[in-house]
């Protein structure tokens, strides 16, 4: 009997097989490996990248609002509405506030007012008045408040009488209640955004310094 | 398969981080940019500040004078050659542009410029009457520094960021209008004023009483910008004359047109305001000022004396500095009179090719009457020190180079003492005589500045304030400092003010 031969049917052979999916393998492994340290080294990257830019940002505005505030006031307690009037309560058990004082630079429709000397001589903006802008901790969220009124703004609403949160992943704020006629010093701590199995790093801290340059100038 | 799959998919991933990597490092210039144009804006500052403190035609040279309504949103180009001479007046502002180049991750150079005004211009110009304090000017200063962010025009993917760092992308977010690259732009707005005025910073400082006569006019010009005689005349008068009144009592300025500002202080219950002010540019009060006592004649130098009276000048009627750019200093003990024009007196320069001083000290009266006078050669700036009256005229007095910084009378004799400058030509000096009374009549000018418990002036004459007295080297400075500092960071568009 003849046994019929199939010509031109070439495979691997099961020791090539073998040796070509253990090479393989290992490519694979060592693809894999490097991919997931690469993502952990983004995300790493990543998290430094959010945290430094939140640090930036708050450095930035208490820097800008401090150079142009008229007085800087340190005080424990929260904004309370009374009869529909928002007003700062202290509290000694409160949330630690910095309360700016800055002059009411813009009218009603946002357009810069009229610089001019009061009947005493001191410099104002219009008729004088004055704009309120808070700083402080809430939850892990650090806010600005512009004006009296706590209430977070609604998403597109004008940012004049509420407050947004301009960092998050905050551990702590603390304002030194030193010399507030010419310096404010302020710090805050913010929680680490990527872990590992090293315990050193418990967070990162920002110091804040800033020269209350319209106050000194109006002394 | 498998590994086609998973390269597949690691491709992707990693394709995911660059572009967020890119958009990171986008976000991190922008910040980078946005800071540095700070920079920028606070060095137009500084530019500024030096333009007003040492205020003369060599630190103004770069800058532009723009008559204009209103401050400019968006960068002015004006044509020609800069023309600034010296601080902007009424419905004007000068301008100023400059760069220069920085190192850091974002672009690297920044462009600055900056306005100056005296708080006349709109489009909101401070109400009456003006941004004045004291009855001295101040200015307001606005800087705005722009800064290139390199990169695509893409939003930040912080989005927080977005509040406080406003970039103009595609357009403009001061001014408006399309630009070709995106930009940091940040604008200061810096209130200064004189912190230690200069001595003659105010044209008239009268204790308690001004009268004016309604016929003539005060106004100010700066003698340097004048050719020739430096004289003051009708193309180069200027609205920057400032009269304080320190204890009005019974002031009448008679609707003379004053072209400046009147400022005034009254103890009197009620107080007392000053009458037919209706031609001064504006009117406030408080004043504030106040009136010291005349300096002393220098000691611990040496004098050359004479003895004084009669109707002539002693030395035959010449005093001069007898080394170059030196400083002579002459005592006159009893009146130094000038009466007849046989015998002037002669105040000689040495030679004439630097500026030299002289200081003149008159322990009684000093007078020029009748056809005697004084003729001070142009490059010696003299200095009297007087302990009694002075008496003298626009006749009586040649001040040849025309500056009445070269001229200062210093009256020491205290109340009762008066000072008389009469004539029909101008008088051209500076006189700071409290407790004095002084009266300018005749018809001729007032070229300078007077410091005085009274004045009246008479007869049609006319006050001419001459600004370029205003300077450090006549007892104070005219040095200006920050009043106010605020940045306008607001986005109106997107309801953001603060």
């Amino acid at each position: 009997m003849k046994i019929p031969t199939k010509r031109g049917l070439v495979a691997f052979t099961l020791v090539e097989m073998l040796v070509s999916v253990a090479c393989s393998s290992i490519i694979l492994a060592a693809v894999v490996t490097a991919g997931v340290a690469l993502q952990r080294s983004f995300a790493a990257v990543e998290a430094y990248s959010i945290s430094e830019g939140d640090q930036l940002r708050v450095q930035d505005y208490i820097a800008m609002d401090c150079r142009r505030a008229t007085t800087a006031l340190v005080d424990a307690g929260a904004w309370t509405n009374s009869g529909g009037t928002w007003s700062w309560v202290s509290n000694p058990s409160g949330t630690v506030t910095l309360i700016l004082t800055l002059p009411s630079y813009y009218d009603g429709s946002g357009n810069a007012q009229a610089p001019n000397f009061s009947a005493s001589s001191t410099l104002q903006y219009g008729t004088g008045g004055t704009t309120k802008i808070s700083y402080y901790q809430s939850g892990t969220s650090f806010m600005r408040q512009v004006g009296t009124n706590p209430t977070q703004c609604a998403v597109g609403a004008a940012w004049t009488n509420c407050s947004k949160a301009i960092a998050t992943n905050v551990n702590s704020f603390t304002v030194t209640p030193t010399d507030l006629t010419s310096t404010v010093r302020c710090s805050v701590t913010f929680l680490p955004r990527f872990t590992n199995t090293n315990p050193g790093v418990t967070g990162t801290t920002v110091y804040a310094n800033t020269f209350l340059r319209n106050a000194v100038a109006r002394q | 398969m498998t590994s086609l799959l998973t390269i597949t998919i690691l491709t992707m991933i990693c394709a995911t981080s660059l572009y967020v990597t890119s958009q990171n490092g986008n976000a991190t210039t922008q910040t980078t940019s946005w800071q540095q144009a700070l920079s920028g804006a606070e060095a137009a500052v500084d530019q500024a500040i030096n333009a007003l403190n040492t205020n003369n035609t060599t630190t103004w040279s770069q800058w532009y004078t723009i008559t204009s309504g209103s401050l400019p949103q968006t960068q002015p180009t004006p044509s020609g050659t800069p023309n600034a001479t010296g601080m902007p007046g009424t419905g004007n502002y000068n301008y100023y542009t400059s760069s220069f180049t920085l190192q850091g991750e974002a672009s690297n150079s920044v462009t600055m410029w900056v306005t100056v005004d005296n708080g006349s211009v709109g489009p909101t110009p401070s109400p009456s009457p003006g941004l004045i304090q004291n009855g001295r000017q101040a200015y307001r200063i606005r800087a705005t520094g722009v800064v290139a962010a390199p990169g695509p025009p893409r939003v930040s993917n912080q989005k927080l960021d977005n509040d406080l760092r406003k970039m103009s992308l595609r357009f403009d977010r001061l001014g408006g209008g399309a630009i070709s690259t995106p930009q940091a732009a940040r604008r200061i707005e810096v209130i200064v004023t004189p912190v230690t005025p200069g001595l003659f910073s105010l044209g008239l400082e009268v204790g308690t009483n001004l009268q004016m006569s309604g016929s003539g006019t005060a106004d100010s010009f700066k003698s340097s910008l004048v050719p020739g005689n430096h004289q003051w005349s009708l193309p180069y008068r200027r609205s920057n004359v400032s009269i304080g009144l320190v204890d009005n009592s019974s002031s009448d300025l008679r609707s003379t047109y004053v072209y400046g500002n009147v400022t005034y202080s009254s103890s009197a219950t009620p107080p007392k305001v000053p009458k037919n002010t209706t031609n001064v540019g504006s009117v406030q009060s408080p004043f504030g000022g106040s009136i010291a006592p005349a300096p002393t004649p220098p000691t611990g130098v040496t004098y050359t004396t004479y003895t004084g009276g009669g109707s002539s000048p002693p030395n035959s009627g010449q005093f001069s500095v007898p080394t170059n750019g030196g400083t002579e200093y002459i005592k006159v003990n009893g009146d130094l009179t000038v009466s007849n024009s046989g015998n002037p007196l002669h105040i000689i320069q040495h030679d004439g090719s630097t500026q030299e001083s002289m200081i003149i000290w008159v322990t009684g009266k000093l007078t020029t009457s009748g056809s005697g006078y004084i003729n001070q050669d142009p490059n010696v700036k003299v200095t009297y020190y007087v302990g009694g009256d002075i008496t003298i005229s626009g006749t009586s007095y040649q001040n040849n180079a025309g500056y009445a910084a070269d001229l200062v009378i210093y009256g020491m004799g205290g109340a009762n003492s008066k000072v008389t400058v009469s004539g029909s030509s101008t008088f051209t000096g500076a006189i700071d005589a409290p407790g004095y009374d002084v009266t300018i009549s005749g018809g001729g000018d007032f070229s300078g500045a007077i410091i005085a418990d009274t004045v009246t002036i008479s007869g049609g004459s006319s006050f001419h304030y001459d600004e370029d007295l205003n300077t450090a080297s006549l007892g104070g400075g005219g040095s200006f400092a920050f009043s106010s500092w605020f940045e306008d960071n607001s986005d109106p568009a997107r309801g953001i003010t603060y």
